[in-house]
This record gives C-alpha cells, sequence and structure tokens, in this order.
C-alpha cells in the first residue's frame, strides 16, 4: 500500500513538472463555446484570418485593375 | 512567375498562421488565446512603420528630381500604411479587451499609435485640400518627412520612456530580446509576410496610379 501510495505521488510530481508553465489556454479538446468566447483560439483565428483576406483580396484587385488598365491601352 | 510568386505567398501565410496556434509555446501571463494575436498585430505596426519610411524615402526622391510619380508612391506607401496602422490598433485594441477589460484604455502604446493614425490622417487631408498639383505634392512630400522624426518617437521612444500595462516591446528596454526562440521565429516570419504583402500592394498601387494619370494626361 505504502509503495502504491509512494508510485502515485510520483506520478502526480511528474505529471506537474511535464504540465506547460501556463495553465491558461484550454486543452485541444475544450469545450465549442470555450473556443468561441471572447479569447478563445476560434475567435482570434477568425479575426486573422479575415485580416489576411482582406489584405489578399485588396493585393487580387489592384492586380486586376491595373491588368484591366493594360489591356485597354 | 507572378501566379507562383503569389502561390508561394499564400502558403507562407497559411504557415505564419498554423505557426502562431500550433507551434509558437503559450505566453506566461496572457488569458486564454490572446497572445496569439501578438503575432500579427506586432507585425502590422511594423510593417506599417517600414510603410512610413518608403513614403519618407519617395518624398525625399521627389524633392529633388520633383517628379509626379515619386509624390505618386509616396501617397500609395502612405494609404497602406495607414491601413495597416489601422489594422494595428484594432488588433491591440481586441487583445486590450481580453486582457485589460476595455478595447480603450489611453495607455501609451494606444495614444501613441493613435496621434500617429492622426498624422497620417492629416497628410491625407492635406492633400485633398490643395488643389494645385505641384504646390500639394511639394507640401506633402516636406509633411512626410515630417514623418521620419514623429513615427520613431512615437513607436518607439514614447512607449520606453512612460509606465505602461503593454507588454514590453520585443526588443526590450534593456536592448535585448527577451522571448522564447519559437515565438520569434514565428513573429519574424509574420513580420516577412507583411511586408511582402505590403511591398508588392505597393508595387501593384505604383503601378496603377502612374497608368491613371497617364491615361487622364493623355
Amino acid at each position: 500500500m505504502t509503495t502504491l501510495v509512494g508510485i502515485w505521488t510520483n506520478l502526480q510530481v511528474l505529471a506537474l513538472q511535464a504540465a506547460p508553465a501556463t495553465p491558461a489556454e484550454p486543452a485541444p479538446g475544450a469545450h465549442w463555446a470555450e473556443l468561441w468566447k471572447l479569447g478563445g483560439m476560434g475567435w482570434i483565428y477568425v479575426v486573422n484570418l479575415i485580416i489576411w483576406t482582406g489584405l489578399f483580396l485588396y493585393l487580387l484587385r489592384l492586380d486586376s485593375r491595373l491588368r484591366n488598365l493594360e489591356k485597354e491601352s | 512567375m507572378k501566379t507562383l510568386s503569389l502561390w508561394a505567398l499564400w502558403l507562407w501565410t497559411a504557415l505564419v498562421i498554423w505557426a502562431a496556434f500550433f507551434y509558437a509555446p503559450p505566453a506566461a501571463g496572457f488569458i486564454g488565446y490572446s497572445s496569439r494575436i501578438l503575432y500579427f498585430h506586432v507585425p502590422l505596426a511594423w510593417t506599417a512603420f517600414i510603410a512610413f519610411f518608403v513614403a519618407a524615402w519617395w518624398s525625399i526622391r521627389y524633392l529633388s528630381g520633383r517628379r509626379m510619380e515619386h509624390d505618386r508612391a509616396a501617397v500609395s506607401a502612405i494609404e497602406i500604411g495607414f491601413v495597416y496602422c489601422l489594422l494595428a490598433t484594432v488588433t491591440g485594441a481586441l487583445w486590450a479587451r481580453i486582457m485589460w477589460g476595455e478595447y480603450w484604455n489611453w495607455d501609451p502604446r494606444q495614444t501613441s499609435i493613435i496621434l500617429v493614425l492622426i498624422f497620417y490622417g492629416a497628410y491625407l487631408a492635406l492633400r485633398g485640400a490643395v488643389p494645385d498639383e505641384e504646390k500639394r505634392a511639394r507640401l506633402a512630400a516636406v509633411y512626410a518627412l515630417i514623418g521620419i522624426a514623429v513615427t520613431p518617437f512615437f513607436f518607439f521612444i514614447v512607449p520606453r520612456i512612460t509606465y505602461s500595462l503593454h507588454p514590453d516591446s520585443v526588443i526590450n528596454s534593456r536592448g535585448k530580446v527577451d522571448m522564447d526562440s519559437r515565438m520569434l521565429q514565428v513573429l519574424l516570419a509574420s513580420f516577412v509576410a507583411q511586408l511582402a504583402l505590403f511591398f508588392w500592394m505597393h508595387h501593384l498601387d505604383r503601378r496603377l496610379r502612374d497608368r491613371i494619370a497617364r491615361r487622364e494626361r493623355d
């Protein structure tokens, strides 16, 4: 019994040592709502995607406008 | 070649987004995933800074040669830089909402970026207020040159001489990079992507403005 308690305690210590330094982020399998709340992964991911997509679309728009003008002349 | 470059940039960007969420480790002291915003917010601000310097470079060229295409290039850089600066402000406000509970707190960093936006907003207003093309270009070029002094002051000096809740800069006040190497890799990779996107947009926009000007002249 004492050995089992010892093993258990050692396992707990090992688990604590292996845990990330900041437990603030939810685990990968977190609840769907957790992902989409303010500061959740999904929410921040969407904000980033909107920014990148917007910049790329603007680039493509500039390119197509320039091509049209070059075709005209 | 152009299509290949576009795909390469798109792929690089996709890799940066993936790395920001799954490769970079979580930062200490941040709520939730808020630290992931910084991989986009910081490069946006840096790119805006570069854009304003590019505009100053075109302005110097205009003042030395009085060629209108250099003036058009300067305004192109400032307009795109302004959008980047605005996006940096918005992403910063979103981050502040998560971390500080409010979108806007008049933190020195927030105040300084707003002043930069007002400064370059005034540049655009100045251009709209002067009808004479030569005079407008000359005034705008001098104004953009003043920006060389204004922008570094607000971007780099104000945050270092005032007390702020904002996290330390990448190069902190002791002149050291105090950041996990994986975080730094993602941050720099994101900066490269933003910079490439900016220079590409600037190149196309410049050519577009020149085309339009030529068509109007003919």
